[in-house]
């Protein structure tokens, strides 16, 4: 190992270089709704719950500070995701870089990939986009490209599919 | 055994409908003899035998019918299974699919030559979905289904035994948990058992005549004894479980297979193809270690999880060497990933200074966070004080382990090998065929970015599906990464001059 490393590495510093491509903008309305639903359940239940208990003024001012954190982290969090969502699918592999606060980059070998799907739930069918699943043989989870514009996502599953198919072996 | 590779459907062997339904006729046995001694000849009625012979009689008859339903067939592409009695089961799994084929008999099945086959394909998403069961066939039948399943066109490498059990090995038996998981298993069954047939077993003479002990002895001394026995009593057990279990034990490799067995009254072989293999895991427990002892297991694809719900102490698929002295496992591991000297064994690259200092806190922080909480109540008067200061105790527990942790990490790479060590107890080591490795999974957390470290995994289609470099340097983790697969990783890297 020695020697591979030192060829590699002579005072240069490496790091993951972002992947070429971004998911569709509307994905950042996608996530936003995403977050959308369940700030609206909590909060709403809580006033609720306020209401009704005729509860002391710090706890209706607590609320109101929720609102405020609220409405941060939906203008803030879903254009952070989508600037640390990017993908790339060269000749032998797919990479894709994600995640805010843990940032992960996966890659996996086109010739080890053994299925390419995807999948639309409600909210992005209203959207237009979709979210295409990478899985290998490896019982590791699948990467994932989330918020794909539709068409986009059926050319790609479509490429990748025909890349596969055509690659002999189990991929084990 | 020429009617084995025949087209038409087989059925199991006939010795069956007798055999299997011992193991559970003689809990019920047993059940209903500790009921007439606990309760006395006097009580016993009509219904208690009525029942036990009824039990017998419907075990014998679901049996039989079972085995009248089941057949089985080995066609040159499958293996297929029919079976049911209410609902008709098919079952096929194709032989290129096959991976795994597990014989295992237990005392019964023993005394009359018969073996449970299971043929295993090992997907990773459902154990039993995935796998066809025999049970059960001859043994002679079992071999040569084994033989057939298993056969490989990989060369030959020094065909012969690798490894023998030997009777040094229990030296390290009583450094296991085996026993403390039995004594614990022993009491909790006597109690449930006691509950069953309505005996109160903490109320019974002996049991009051401890209780009474312990009250009146003071508290030191009544610990002292408690832990004295239960140690006595769990390191003889181990010994004792040790070699029940993994009596006979052989690793061999034969044809491209490597087989291990083992078992004194459980006889139990497993057979493992190479072009399955993908590496080894050494496993040493804390306690273990401290004598340089450890396992062995095998990474292979298809070996998944399957637990085997006929042993009662787990007996694992993947074990390629039960607890055993440092050399033995250096031995095992050289010979099974065919390189000298074993992967395992080299010195591994330490990770940097800055993952030792955040491992540790944060670590200590989430050890300190009962003693928090328990405090913050007490301060309100919800809990006694003495709660949370015992729990204080834990923050330098999770500062060592912390520490330890720490020091457990470790990767390198080898000709052939990518190896990865992590973990205080049991540290683990693992090496990986590099031509293995299905992927790279490369995570930093915010903290992490500052001090420039990440934790650099490799997926791999088989054991626990990816194997991992925790706090590596940046640096040395990608360039360990992209150096271990050359191609994969490189093109995505970006080179700074700093």
């Amino acid at each position: 190992m020695a020697d591979v490393s030192e060829a590699i590495a002579h005072r240069l510093q490496l790091r993951m270089r972002p992947p070429a491509n971004q998911v569709h903008p509307r994905a950042v309305l996608w996530w936003a709704a995403q977050s959308a639903v369940f700030w609206v359940v909590l909060l709403v239940g809580l006033g609720i719950g306020q209401f009704f208990a005729d509860s002391p003024l710090w706890m209706v001012l607590l609320l109101a500070g929720l609102a405020v954190v609220a409405v941060a982290d939906l203008l803030i969090e879903p254009r952070l995701q989508y600037r640390a969502h990017r993908w790339e699918v060269t000749e032998q592999a797919v990479y894709v870089q994600s995640g805010v606060l843990v940032r992960e980059w996966r890659i996996a070998p086109l010739s080890r990939v053994q299925t390419v799907d995807s999948e639309r739930g409600p909210l992005q069918q209203s959207l237009g986009l979709a979210t295409v699943t990478v899985t290998t043989a490896s019982a590791s989870g699948p990467l994932k490209i989330r918020g794909l514009g539709k068409d986009e996502a059926a050319e790609l599953v479509d490429r990748l599919t025909a890349i596969t198919e055509a690659t002999p072996g189990d991929a084990t | 055994m020429t009617t084995t590779t025949e087209k038409g459907w087989q059925q199991l062997d006939k010795r069956t409908i007798f055999v299997a339904p011992l193991t559970p006729l003689l809990s019920v046995v047993g059940v209903v003899g500790l009921i007439v001694i606990v309760r006395g000849w006097d009580k016993v009625g009509f219904w208690e035998p009525a029942i036990t012979v009824g039990i017998a009689v419907a075990l014998f008859v679901g049996n039989a019918w079972k085995w009248s339903t089941t057949r089985y067939r080995i066609t040159d592409t499958h293996v297929e299974l029919h079976s049911g009695v209410v609902t008709r089961k098919h079952r096929s799994v194709a032989r290129d699919r096959v991976r795994a084929v597990d014989m295992s008999a237990d005392i019964f099945h023993r005394v009359f030559g018969l073996s449970v086959v299971t043929i295993g394909t090992g997907r990773h998403v459902t154990e039993s979905e995935d796998e066809v069961k025999l049970e059960s066939v001859s043994t002679r039948e079992a071999e040569s289904l084994r033989l057939l399943l298993m056969r490989s066109d990989a060369p030959i490498v020094r065909d012969g035994s690798i490894t023998r059990f030997d009777t040094k090995w229990l030296r390290y038996a009583p450094l296991t948990v085996l026993g403390f998981v039995a004594v614990v298993v022993i009491i909790g069954g006597i109690t449930q058992l006691g509950r069953t047939i309505g005996v109160k077993v903490w109320e019974t003479g002996p049991v009051q005549r401890i209780f009474d002990w312990y009250l009146t002895e003071p508290l030191a001394l009544t610990i002292t004894v408690t832990a004295v026995v239960v140690l006595l009593l769990s390191m003889l057990l181990s010994v004792v479980l040790y070699a029940v279990i993994y009596w006979g034990f052989e690793l061999t490799r034969h044809g491209g297979t490597l087989r291990v067995q083992y078992g004194l009254i459980n006889k139990r072989s497993v057979s493992i193809e190479e072009r399955r293999l993908r590496g080894v895991r050494i496993d040493e427990p804390l306690l273990l270690r401290s004598v340089g002892g450890a396992k062995v297991k095998a990474v292979a694809t298809g070996l998944g999880k399957r637990n085997s719900k006929d042993e009662k102490f787990e007996a694992e698929a993947d074990l390629l060497l039960p607890p055993a002295p440092r050399a033995d496992v250096a031995e095992v591991a050289a010979e099974v990933l065919k390189a000298r000297p074993a992967p395992t064994d080299i010195q591994l690259r330490r990770h940097p200074r800055a993952a030792a200092r955040r491992l540790i806190m944060w670590i200590t922080l989430a050890s300190a966070v009962p003693a928090t909480v328990l405090g913050t109540l007490s301060a309100f008067d919800l809990t006694p004080d003495w709660i949370w200061q015992l729990l204080l105790v834990l923050i330098p527990l999770g500062f060592l382990n912390g520490l330890g942790e720490y020091r457990g990490l470790g990767h390198a790479l080898t000709d052939e090998h990518i190896v990865v060590r992590w973990g205080v107890t049991p540290r683990t080591t693992v090496a990986i065929q590099r031509t293995g490795i299905v992927g790279w999974k490369i995570r930093q957390t915010i903290f992490q970015r500052r001090p420039r470290l990440v934790t650099v995994t490799a997926t791999v289609a088989a054991g626990s599906g990816s194997y991992s470099a925790r706090y590596a340097g940046q640096d040395e983790g990608l360039e360990f990464a992209a150096a271990a697969v050359p191609g994969l990783l490189a093109p995505f890297l970006d080179h700074e001059q700093v």
